[in-house]
C-alpha cells in the first residue's frame, strides 16, 4: 500500500507540474469567454434581464463542440499519455522495476490520470465563471430567468441547450453536478485511451484515437437513426442536456449514461491491466 | 560459456540460458547464455543492433524472452506474473520528471521502495559528482548530467545487481575516468554485481572481469581482459631491425604478430622481467615494453569482422 501511493505521488509529480496545463488553462478560459459571449447575448436579445455566472456554464456543458471536442480533446493530451511517454522516454524502466510488479504501476497511471479529470473540470468550471463574472453576470446562486427556461431551452438559432433549473434551486451545487457528470466521462474515454496505450505505446496516440472516435462519430451519425445514435455516440452522451425531457424528444435514461461510463472505466481498467502484464515495457 | 558447477549457481546474480526474442520474423536475440556472480563486472559488447538492449530489457524484466530460462536475482524470468526483480537499472538517454531538480526526482524514486531514506538522494548524487543543493531542473541538466543522474538512481538502493546501458555516452573524458572508478567500486566495495553495456572498448577492458561479445543476436565468445592468457600479451618495441630477428630467437616467449617494422606482440611464457631480461641478454634495444591492452579490440573485430 505504502508503494502504491509512492508510486502515485510519483505521478501525480510528473504529471501536475507538467506545463501542458498552461493548454487546459487556455482553453478553460476561451470556452468560458465563448459561452459567455453567448448566453450574454441572447439573453439581451431576449429581454430576461440578468443573468448569472452559472448561466455559461450550463450553456457551455451542453455545447457539443466545446464538451465533446475541445474540452475532451485537451484532456486528452495532457492526462493521458503519461504511460506512452514514459515507455518512450525510458522512465517508465526505473519506476517499474521500484514498483515491483506491473499492476502497481497501472495503478498509479489510472488514479492520478481520474484525479485529473475532476481537476479538469474544476478548471472549466472556474474559467467559465471568471469569463461570466467578467461579461458582467450576476454572482448569485440563485437561477436566473434564463437558467428557468423562460426563452425556451433549444433555441434553433444558438446552441443553448440546457436542462431548465428548479426556481429553489442551488446553481452552485446544479454545476457542480454537471460538473461531475463531466468528470466521470473524460475519466472514462480517458482510461480507454491508456488502455489502449499499454498495447501501442506512442505518445501521438491519445489524441489520434480522439479523433478517429470523433470522425467515426460523425460519420456513424450521417448512416443511423437518431434515436439509435443517440444510445451509441460516445459525445452526445456527455452532454447533460442529452438526458432531459425538457430538452429532448428522447431523452437517455441517466442510469444507462453512469452504466455505459463506468462500464467503460471497469473494462477499460481491467484491460489495460491485463495487458500490461503481457507487454514489453 | 563460463564453467558452472551446479552448486555455484546458487549465488548467480544472472543465471539464463537458451535466450531468445523474436519479433515478428525478426530473430533479435538467439540461444544467449550468461551468468554474472556477486562483485563481478560483465561487459555486454557488441555492434548496434547486435541485441544487447533487447537483452537487457529481458534481463530487468521489461520483456519477456521468447525462448530460454533462467532466474535474475531469482526472478524466473519467463514469469508471467508481472513482477520484476530488484534491481538497478541505468538506461540509455534517460528522461526524470523534467520540471522538478534531480535530488527531487532521487527522493521521489527512492519513495517507491523505500529502502533507504531521503538523506540517501543526497549522498549518492555527491557520489556520482552532482552537487545535491542544485535546484536546477532536470530539463536544464547536460546530457553528462542526466547520465550521473540516471547512475545514481540506478545504485542508490545498493541492490544486489546493477545494469548499466551506455553509461559514459554523454560524458567528458574526466566523467569517463570518474565513471571507471565507480563502477570498480561498486563491484570491488560494495559487492554488486554490473552489467555494463559500451562502445569504448578500452574502457570496457579496463574495468569489466569479463566480457560477452554479441554480435546477430548470439553471443559469439567471452574474453577476459584478466585471464593469463589475456595478461601474457605484450606490445614490444625494439631499436633497429635487426631486432626484430633476436626476438624472435629468445626462447622465454613467442611472436603473436608484427604491428609495424619495430613493433610486435609477443606471448611471454615467464614472467615479465625474466623475459626482459632474456631480451637484453639477446643483444636485443628495447625501446619500450607495456602490456597489450587491444586485446578486447582484436577479438571484437575477430567477432564481428568474422560475419
Amino acid at each position: 500500500m505504502k508503494q502504491t501511493a509512492a508510486l502515485i505521488r510519483l505521478e501525480l509529480a510528473r504529471l501536475f507540474t507538467s506545463r501542458r496545463w498552461f493548454a487546459g488553462v487556455l482553453m478553460w478560459g476561451a470556452v468560458g469567454k465563448m459561452a459567455a459571449d453567448e448566453v450574454g447575448g441572447y439573453v439581451l436579445g431576449a429581454g430576461l434581464g440578468a443573468w448569472t455566472v452559472f448561466d455559461a456554464h450550463a450553456a457551455l456543458m451542453n455545447n457539443g463542440f466545446f464538451v465533446g471536442f475541445l474540452l475532451l480533446m485537451t484532456f486528452v493530451l495532457i492526462a493521458c499519455d503519461g504511460l506512452a511517454r514514459d515507455r518512450e522516454t525510458r522512465l517508465a524502466h526505473i519506476v517499474v522495476l521500484r514498483a515491483g510488479n506491473r499492476w502497481q504501476w497501472w495503478v498509479s497511471k489510472v488514479v492520478p490520470m481520474l484525479l485529473a479529470a475532476v481537476i479538469f473540470q474544476a478548471g472549466t468550471l472556474g474559467g467559465a465563471l471568471a469569463a461570466a463574472a467578467y461579461e458582467g453576470a450576476a454572482i448569485t446562486r440563485m437561477p436566473s430567468m434564463f437558467a428557468l427556461g423562460e426563452a425556451g431551452v433549444g433555441d434553433a438559432s444558438s446552441q443553448l441547450f440546457f436542462t431548465p433549473a428548479e426556481p429553489d434551486m442551488d446553481m452552485l451545487l446544479r454545476e457542480i453536478g454537471a460538473s461531475l457528470y463531466l468528470a466521470l466521462g473524460f475519466a472514462a474515454v480517458g482510461l480507454a485511451v491508456l488502455a489502449l496505450t499499454v498495447r501501442y505505446p506512442v505518445s501521438w496516440l491519445p489524441g489520434l484515437a480522439v479523433v478517429a472516435v470523433l470522425l467515426a462519430d460523425s460519420i456513424l451519425g450521417w448512416f443511423i437513426h437518431a434515436q439509435w445514435y443517440s444510445w451509441v455516440s460516445l459525445p452526445y452522451r456527455l452532454m447533460e442536456a442529452a438526458h432531459s425531457a425538457a430538452v429532448v424528444d428522447d431523452p437517455l435514461p441517466l442510469w444507462s449514461s453512469y452504466a455505459w461510463w463506468v462500464l467503460l472505466l471497469v473494462g477499460s481498467a481491467a484491460g489495460g491491466a491485463w495487458m500490461l502484464k503481457r507487454v514489453d515495457v | 560459456m563460463n564453467a558452472v558447477q551446479p552448486d555455484e549457481r546458487a549465488g548467480l546474480l544472472v543465471d539464463v540460458r537458451g535466450i531468445g526474442k523474436v519479433y515478428g520474423s525478426k530473430t533479435v536475440l538467439d540461444d544467449v547464455a550468461m551468468t554474472v556472480y556477486p562483485g563481478e563486472v560483465v561487459g555486454l559488447v557488441g555492434p548496434n543492433g547486435a541485441g544487447k538492449t533487447t537483452l537487457i530489457r529481458i534481463l530487468s524484466g521489461m520483456s519477456r524472452p521468447t525462448r530460454g530460462e533462467g532466474r535474475v536475482l531469482g526472478r524466473d524470468i519467463t514469469s508471467t506474473t508481472g513482477d520484476v526483480p530488484f534491481l538497478g537499472l541505468m538506461v540509455e538517454r534517460p528522461m526524470f520528471i523534467e520540471t522538478l531538480s534531480g535530488r527531487r526526482n532521487l527522493e521521489l524514486l527512492f519513495g517507491i521502495r523505500g529502502v533507504v531514506g531521503g538523506a540517501t538522494a543526497v549522498d549518492v548524487l555527491a557520489r556520482v559528482g552532482l552537487d545535491p543543493a542544485d535546484r536546477k531542473p532536470v530539463r536544464a541538466y547536460s546530457l553528462g548530467m542526466r547520465q550521473r543522474l540516471s547512475l545514481a538512481q540506478a545504485i542508490g538502493e545498493l541492490p544486489s545487481l546493477v545494469v548499466l546501458d551506455e553509461p559514459t555516452n554523454g560524458l567528458d573524458p574526466r566523467g569517463i575516468i570518474d565513471m571507471r572508478g565507480l563502477v570498480r567500486e561498486l563491484a570491488d566495495r560494495d559487492g554488486m554485481g554490473v552489467l555494463l553495456t559500451s562502445h569504448l572498448l578500452g574502457e570496457v577492458e579496463a574495468v569489466c572481469d569479463r566480457v560477452i561479445l554479441i554480435h546477430g543476436g548470439r553471443a559469439q565468445r567471452v574474453y577476459s581482459p584478466k585471464d593469463a592468457d589475456a595478461r601474457a600479451v605484450m606490445v614490444l618495441e625494439v631499436a633497429a631491425p635487426d631486432d626484430v630477428e633476436r626476438v624472435a630467437a629468445v626462447r622465454t616467449l613467442e611472436v603473436i604478430g608484427i604491428d609495424a617494422p619495430l613493433r610486435m606482440r609477443i606471448r611471454v611464457k615467464k614472467a615479465v622481467p625474466e623475459v626482459v631480461r632474456a631480451l637484453v641478454g639477446a643483444g636485443v634495444g628495447i625501446e619500450a615494453i607495456h602490456r597489450d591492452e587491444s586485446g578486447l579490440e582484436r577479438a571484437y573485430m575477430e567477432t564481428v569482422g568474422a560475419r
